[in-house]
Order: structure tokens, then sequence, then C-alpha cells
């Protein structure tokens, strides 16, 4: 099964009319300046102005030229784009519900395994290795509030660092 | 005080055990990411920039400098050895460099590639110490007229910088630009863009997107591209380069370094920009060299790998006196002061001698150890091109979320990230460039505020634009390179036979 | 912009692994005084103390001192974490909402009163329960010294004669700094033009280029350009002169009405026990007294004013609702202005 993406360009200027409408529409109600100044919707809208202007550039351009970009994108192709990004999403998002470190480590064993490491053994090894190092310099030392699980936490269970006393 | 009596101030912060140490840890991460094909000098600054939010200001400098200097200088080893540039300002060392490789002579290449590199890299910190301080004082006179005429010109320096993609160029900037209007307005501290959420009136931060565009949008190119890794056959002999060929090179990279350091000036100009042109000119301008350039001479690694960090140096003048990023690296250093609370600009030279002097004296001998390490450890570093970047990559994205979070604790700065990255795929196969992204979202809030400032400082007046010659003329420049790329655009296009 | 935490730094070292690793030798040398209060079992843990700015500047310095002296009096480590964003109502928000054990003390600055007039987030001081101020720098009034004014009264007959005139910088729109101006403008019935900077220092910059007339600021951030440089301090907005020049009046002694400035302070979740807002109190209070932390404050040029729990509470509250005024006067945040 494959796809055929056509006149990206046009697409593409399509959506920037599309948002620099948006920030006309979401700055109506900014309140205008002191006097004579430039109030907070004018910056913004300059800018989508030549946005919009532009993607009328881009638009043309791409109707009057006769190569158009055109991708074909397979289906292995679509998986090579939203496999990474489904796993970045499933693990941000679940990050709040499992904790830091048990996240990190499933989804290093996991990516691991979808780049090609074969083995669980050692991708598991350097995972768990990786996100305690990442808990402790991070989250221990610098006080990054990493996400606690709502549902385990494991983070309760890991030892403090035994820095008290050293310093 | 005298320059003296400054660089004993910032060498008294350099030449500590912990920020030495930081030096040769940053030049050796750098060195190693360098060598691995994809991984650039911003992506690693990027994802390792929240390292140093702990530290104090200058150690995390010295961090981050090393690892700019050790990622520009190693992108040559893969060029020379597999072909493949390191960083993208290496692209111009395959062309004498792969070539040599190929006759059996990488050992040469690599070792005149390193020597380049120092000398380029140390001419341009000196470059630097001696014209940002005079720069500083002369800006730190400017009003708000001056600098929103600066920021125009930096702004339209993106259309000169966006190569072939003009159009996409400024849409990249103009993007940018949006996106940093995001949060409190700055003259009526009206939230604006912010949709309800807490976190955003502060704004879209600008760490969190720049780690996102260029370290996990990169990542998600590779894995679209297959992360497969590369063979090297070549055993590494002799890195010790021989007085035949320094004294063969001396001129040409001296040549290469201070115009490399210039060109780094430019801003939105990087490392990229300034070996191509450093290898282009010294094509022009050498003996020979039309003939035996792209066919292994060490004159031309000599020219690239001298003018790509020489780039380095050239691109903090900017960034430190007008607080103006050079090149993508210097900016998310703009951005790791300010999370310091230490705002870039012609006043940090009078708030933070010590360190402004320490990043100087820090960065030439971050240059020291590189010549060293290089030396004595190219045949190591060689080997690191086979790294599987299978273990790799999943282990950058994790940093990459977890430096973002690490900025402020809010996990909206996390999905920010996540869709900057995104954004940062979608837009490197579209061919939009990153640069000019970064230039925007640094130089569109200096523009606005400075520009909104003098209209209230004038009554709504325009005259404050042009009445004083400084201002008139930055903005005359301004124009000037904004139409010259179109103009130029239009005249090849009529000298093409159709 | 609002509120940027703009005191000069200084590069003295500080170190993070301070605020982990020390408290450790206060264990060992035992603090007998404190064991009957920790009777209930406080603290248990290490003590949190959430800074809503950046890490150095003033807010932040002022509270790593806190901490690591902190140390000395409660059997306990004090860490400090920075949560920035939001005009400094991210870090407010972090305090307020953790758990009301006294493990978290939210450090509050000036801002925790003015931030939610103007719109930027709807928390107030009655998400805390008020611990300690330990710190107030008034506003002051500075000038170029080359102006035709050389004393407040001169200055504010200068801008009655030339309405709209002169202009003020400050170091962000909403800042302290730019209510005060506007306070003491609305009191003395003059009509000035407020021009905000990114921080203190350019605003400063901008009296010495001659973009702006003057500037307000505290007495220790302009203090170079003053005692080395070219401006001229007109008169502090605090109740008592500034150590820093005492050569120059105040608002009061000119029989102007007006004290306003900037302020530090400690407050727990609303909702912690008294026991314990006690005894964090005590410790901190304790520290106020030290000789280390007066010298350290008077060093940085931090004004010293100590409120306890009771005080601190009406003292937010009376600045809660004078901000109201200052900023719906301005026309800030949640409308629009046209003049």
């Amino acid at each position: 099964m494959s796809l055929q993406i056509r006149h990206t360009d046009k697409v593409a200027a399509v959506l920037l009319v599309g948002l620099a409408v948006g920030v006309f529409v979401a700055s109506r109600d900014f309140p205008s300046g002191f006097g004579d100044s430039p109030g907070a919707a004018f910056f913004p809208r300059l800018i989508a102005s030549v946005i919009a202007l532009l993607a009328g550039v881009l638009f043309v351009r791409s109707a009057a030229s006769s190569d158009a970009r055109s991708y074909d994108v397979s289906a292995t192709d679509a998986g090579r784009f939203a496999v990474p990004v489904g796993l970045l999403v499933a693990y941000v998002a679940l990050m709040p519900i499992v904790g830091f470190v048990l996240d990190t480590v499933a989804f290093l064993v996991v990516t691991m395994r979808y780049s090609g490491v074969e083995s669980y053994s050692r991708s598991g090894t350097l995972a768990v290795a990786l996100s305690l190092a990442l808990y402790y310099v991070f989250g221990e030392f610098l006080h990054v509030p990493f996400p606690e699980g709502s549902v385990v936490s494991v983070a309760r269970w890991l030892p403090s660092l035994p820095l008290a006393g050293v310093v | 005080m005298s320059l003296v009596g400054n660089l004993l101030q910032g060498a008294a912060l350099v030449f500590q055990p912990f920020a030495l140490t930081l030096i040769v840890t940053g030049v050796l991460i750098g060195m190693t990411m360098g060598s691995l094909p994809g991984m650039t000098a911003t992506m690693t600054v990027a994802v390792l920039v929240s390292f140093t939010f702990g530290m104090e200001p200058a150690e995390g400098m010295m961090l981050l400098l090393g690892i700019y200097g050790g990622a520009l200088y190693a992108g040559s080893i893969p060029a020379i050895l597999i072909r493949t540039p390191g960083t993208p300002s290496a692209a111009a060392t395959v062309f004498d460099g792969f070539p040599l490789a190929e006759r059996g002579f990488a050992g040469r290449a690599i070792a005149v590639a390193t020597v380049a590199s120092f000398v380029g890299g140390a001419v341009s910190v000196v470059l630097l110490t001696l014209l940002a301080p005079q720069i500083a004082s002369v800006a730190v006179q400017f009003g708000s007229a001056e600098f929103f005429a600066l920021a125009v010109f930096g702004l339209t320096i993106i259309a000169s910088v966006s190569g072939d993609s003009l159009v996409k160029g400024l849409l990249s900037g103009l993007l940018g630009m949006l996106l940093a209007t995001v949060g409190l307005d700055p003259v009526l501290a009206y939230p604006r863009f912010s949709f309800g959420f807490e976190a955003l009136t502060s704004g879209i931060q600008f760490i969190a997107v720049m780690i996102g565009l260029f370290g996990i949008g990169e990542g998600l190119l590779r894995y679209q591209r297959g992360i497969g890794s590369e063979e090297v056959s070549q055993e590494l002999t002799g890195v010790i380069p021989d007085w035949e060929d320094l004294s063969e090179i001396r001129n040409v990279t001296l040549g290469s370094s201070v115009a490399g350091a210039f060109i780094g000036a430019i801003p939105g100009a990087g490392g990229d920009i300034a070996s191509f042109v450093t290898y282009n000119e010294a094509k022009r301008w050498l003996k020979g060299a039309k003939s035996s350039f792209g066919d292994g001479d060490i004159r031309g690694v000599a020219a690239a790998e001298s003018g790509n960090n020489a780039s380095t140096g050239g691109a903090l003048i900017p960034t430190l006196t007008l607080g103006i990023p050079g090149d993508s690296v210097t900016a998310i250093l703009i951005g790791a002061l300010m999370v310091h609370g230490i705002r870039p600009g012609p006043g940090l030279f009078q708030d933070e001698p010590a360190l402004v002097y320490a990043i100087f004296v820090g960065f030439f001998t971050v240059y020291v150890v590189i010549l060293v390490l290089g030396l004595v450890g190219a045949r190591y570093w060689a080997r690191l091109i086979d790294f599987p970047a299978r273990y790799l990559w999943p282990a950058i994205l994790v940093l990459s979320l977890v430096g973002s979070l690490a900025l402020r604790g809010n996990m909206l700065d996390v999905w920010v990230a996540l869709g900057a990255g995104v954004l940062g795929y979608v837009m490197r196969v579209e061919d939009y460039p990153l640069a000019p992204m970064v230039l925007g979202l640094i130089l569109g809030p200096i523009a606005e505020v400075n520009l909104r400032r003098s209209l209230q400082l004038s009554g709504g007046s325009l005259d404050i634009f042009y009445s004083e010659p400084l201002t008139l003329g930055i903005l005359i420049l301004a124009v000037a390179s904004l139409v010259f790329p179109f103009v130029q655009a239009w005249r090849e296009r009529k000298s093409e036979p159709a | 912009m609002v509120g940027d935490d703009n005191d000069t730094r200084t590069t003295e070292r500080r170190t993070f692994l301070k605020a982990v690793g020390t408290g450790s030798a206060v264990g060992l040398a035992g603090m007998p005084g404190y064991l009957d209060a920790r009777q209930d079992g406080f603290p248990s843990s290490d003590i949190e103390m959430i800074v809503p700015w950046a890490a150095g500047g003033g807010t932040d310095r002022t509270a790593r001192q806190l901490a690591s002296l902190a140390e000395n009096q409660m059997d306990t480590s004090f860490f400090v974490s920075n949560v920035t964003g939001g005009s400094g109502s991210a870090g407010f928000r972090r305090a307020a909402n953790a758990e009301a054990d006294g493990h978290t003390v939210g450090v509050l600055t000036v801002e925790i009163c003015t931030i939610s007039h103007l719109g930027i987030a709807n928390i107030t001081p009655d998400a805390f329960a008020p611990v300690m101020q330990y710190n107030f720098d008034p506003a002051s009034l500075t000038v170029h010294q080359d102006a035709p004014y050389s004393t407040i009264e001169e200055f504010i007959s200068y801008a009655e004669e030339n309405p709209g005139e002169i202009r003020i910088s400050n170091s962000g729109i909403g800042a302290i700094w730019h209510l005060s101006a506007a306070q003491f403008a609305q009191n003395v019935g003059i009509e000035v033009e407020h021009i905000g900077y990114d921080g203190g220092a350019p605003a400063t910059q901008a009296v010495v280029n001659g973009e702006v007339e003057a500037t307000t600021a505290s007495p220790a951030e302009v203090a170079p350009q003053v005692q080395d440089g070219p401006l001229n301090m007109l008169a502090v907005f605090g109740e008592e002169r500034s150590d820093l020049f005492p050569e120059v009046p105040t608002l009061r002694e000119r029989d102007i009405d007006v004290t306003i400035g900037a302020w530090r302070g400690l407050g727990v979740p609303a909702g912690t026990p008294n026991q314990r807002v006690q005894e964090l109190h005590d410790a901190y209070r304790s520290v106020y007294e030290s000789d280390e932390f007066q010298n350290f404050m008077n060093q940085n040029g931090f004004g010293l004013v100590y409120r306890g729990p009771q005080e601190y509470g009406q003292f937010m509250q009376s600045e809660l609702d004078r901000f109201e005024g200052i900023v719906d006067q301005l026309g800030l945040g949640r409308g629009g202005n046209d003049g």
C-alpha cells in the first residue's frame, strides 16, 4: 500500500495562511497601546501578514512550476515516522502515570528494540543504567521535579543519594 | 580595568580543577558526537545544556564551549574517512579530505585538519578578545531605536543565509518570531496567545524549542532514513603532522582563520557557510589550487577546517556584545545564560566582566585541548564512527525530553519540545532552513520591544528612526541585505539561457 | 517581563552541592533546644524552598543564604529549587499546592500581591500561611545630574510645568518599580510616561544615555551609576533613608505619603499546622538575627526588614489592596487602555 502526497508546497501555503488568519482571530481582544504607540496585537499581526504574503508567493510559485514536489509514501515510510513519534508521545503521556524511572526504562527498551538492538538483556541493562543515572543527576542532584507515578512509583523505593556527610 | 587584568580575572575562573575538567569533558563529548555522522554541534549542545543549569554560569559555559569546538573539529574525521561529514560544517572538508584518504593519506589529512582547526579556533578567539570589548563599549550607548535597527538587520540577514530557498528561509524566520510573541506582552504586560495556560504567560521556552528542533527533529529524520552504521576500513597511521605539510598550509590557514571569524560573526552564518566560503576563496586565490583542489590537496582541508572552527569565535562576537546570536549553537548559549538570569548584550561587559573574560580564556583553552586530544587520539576517534547508532538515538531522545523538563520542571515544556521536534522534522523534509527560525525566536522580541519603546519615547513619531545617522544607516543596510538576494536571484535567472 | 529579578549579581560561588550536601554535620552537632520541638516528628525529611525566580538573582541568593544557615537551626537539610515562569506564578503555585506539612516553603516576593491584578495568574497571598518577611528594598527616583532639577521638589514642579514630558524607565511593565513610579506620580499628581525595559541595567542605562529623564529602582541597583557615574538620586520611597545614600531624603520627609518597594518573605501552603509554622518561623528568625545573615544582606545591598507571621500576613493583605488600585489606574493586564 502506498500513498502519494503531492503539492506539499501548496498544502504548506494553505496551512500558513490559516495560521495567519488564526493569529488575527486570536489577537482581536488584545489591548491597544498607550497613546499613539502600537498595541499588543500590532506585532503578531504584522508577522502574520508577511507570513500570509510569502505563503501566497509559495503557492503561486509552486503552481507555476511543473515539477511540483510529490512523495510516494509507502506504509513502511509512514511507519518509520509514526512509530518514533508514537513512542515519544506515549513516553511523555505515560510519565505522570507510571513515573519517570519506569517510563524511561520501558521507552528505552522498546525504542532500542525498534532501532535494532536484538538482545533484551543488553538493552535492559543500558536502559536501567541510563534511567537511574538521569534520575539521580536531575531528580536528586538538580532537584528537577520528575513526575512520580500516580499508579506505581519506583522512585519511592530508590535510596536517596548518600551525599549528606560527603561535602 | 586593563585587558590583561580582565583576562587574569577570567583565567582565575577557568584554571580551577572543576572548570578544567568541564572543558576536557566537553571537548571529549563534542569530539565523540562530532565523529558520529548526523550528530551536530547544535544538537549536542541543545541536548546537554540542561546539565549546566545547576552549575555556575562560567562553569556551564566551559562545558558547552568544549562541546561546540570539539564537535566542529571532529566533524572532519568522518568527512575524511567515510566521505560523510560528521557535522554540516565539515561538508567542505570532504572535497579534499576523502581523496586524500583514498590515496592512503587519511592520517595526514586528519593531522592537517586538527592543526587547522586549532589555528582557526585560536585566531578567532584572539579576534573575539580584541574586538568584542570595543564593540560592547560602543553598543552600550545604543538606545532603543538603534537596537530596533540592529534586530531588523539581523532578521534581514536571514534572507542572505537562506541559500536556495529564500522564501522558505524567510517563512522559517517569521514562524520563529511569531512563536516568540507567545506570553506576556512586553509593553502592556498582557498575556498573548497563552490560551489559559499559566505556564505560557512567560512564553514558549526557547531552549525547549531548540532541543526539539535540533535534537528530536534530527532523531526523527534519522529514524525515517534508517539508522544503520557505517564501516571504516582504514587503519590510521601518522596523525602527527610533518613540517613540510605545516609550512605548506601556513598561509591558507591563517587567511581562512581570519575570514572564517568574520563570516562567523554574521548572525545566522555558522561554520557550514564559513567553511564553504573559505574553501572557495582559497581555491580562487591559491597557486595551482584550481586544478589540485578536490583531488586531495591538504590546503583544501586546511582552508575548510580553519574556516569552520574560526566561525565559532566569530559567532560569539555579536552574541556577547549585542545579544544577537552568530549561529545556532551560540543561540543556545544565550538561552543557557538566560536560565541563570544573565542576558547577553553590551551590559554584560560591565556587569559580568569575569564571566565574559572566562569565556575568552576558556574557549582558547578548549582549542589547546582539541589540538592535544586530536593529535594524540584521532586514531581512537576514528573507531567511533562505527559506534552503533541504535543505542545512541533512543538515549538522545530521552535526554532531549529530560532536558526540556529540567528547564523549570513543567511538563508543558516537554510537549513543546516534542511539538518542535515534529515541526523540525517536517521543515527539514520540506527544505525549510532551521537557522532563521532560531534567529527569529531571539531577534523577534528584541525588534518588537525596541520598536514599541521607541515609538513610546517619541510619542508615536517615526522620526526617531531616521533622525540619528547610526539608526538610519543600520536600517538602510538592513533593507539592502533584504533586497540584495532577490536582485541576485533575478539577475541569475535572467542571465541563464532559457 | 514583570518582576524581573534584577539585583546585581556577584560571582560568588553557588554550588548545588552545597544545597544538597550540607546539613550533615548538623545532626552530629546536635541542637538540644530543638529536640522538644520535634515531638510531632517535624521535620521528618528535607525541607524544600521554592524560589520563583532564576538562579543567581537576588531572591535566589537570599533564599540560598537562608537555606544554608537554617540547617544549623533545624535537624534536617534544606534545599532550594528554582521554579520559574509566569512572573513568579509558577513557583508560587508549586509551593501553594505542595503538601501542607511544613516541608515545602515558598519564597514569596512582592509579585504575589500584583500578578492576580495584572491578570497573569489568579494566585494571591491567601494560598499561603505567612511565615516571615526578611527583606524590603525601597524604590528610589534617580535622574541625570545635568537635568534642570536637583531636588525632588524641583522635579515635581518641572513635571507639573511640562506635563507628559518626563519619561520614567523601569525594569519591566507591571514590575514593582513600574508600580512604584506610578504610585508616586499618582500621589503627587504629575503626568509622566512609563517606559518598560528588559531588566534594571538597561533601565538605568537609559537615563545615562538620555533616552529617558528618570528611573525607579532599588538604591543598590543604581548605586554604581550614582556613586561613580552621571546619575543623581532625588529620593528614596522607604520609611527610612537608605544606608547606601544617607544624604538622600525619603519622600515622607518631604511630606509625600508614599512608601513602596520590593520585599521578600517566606510562606507555607495554607492549612499547614500552626505549630509547624511557628517552628519554621523560629528557625528562620534565628537565621535572620545571626551576624552571618545580616552581614550577607548588608554586603549585597539587600534591605533588612522583619515581620512575624501575623504581621506579615496583614502586610501582604494591605499590599494586595494597594496594588489593585495602582494596576487599575494604569489600565494594565486584563483590559485595554487608550491613553
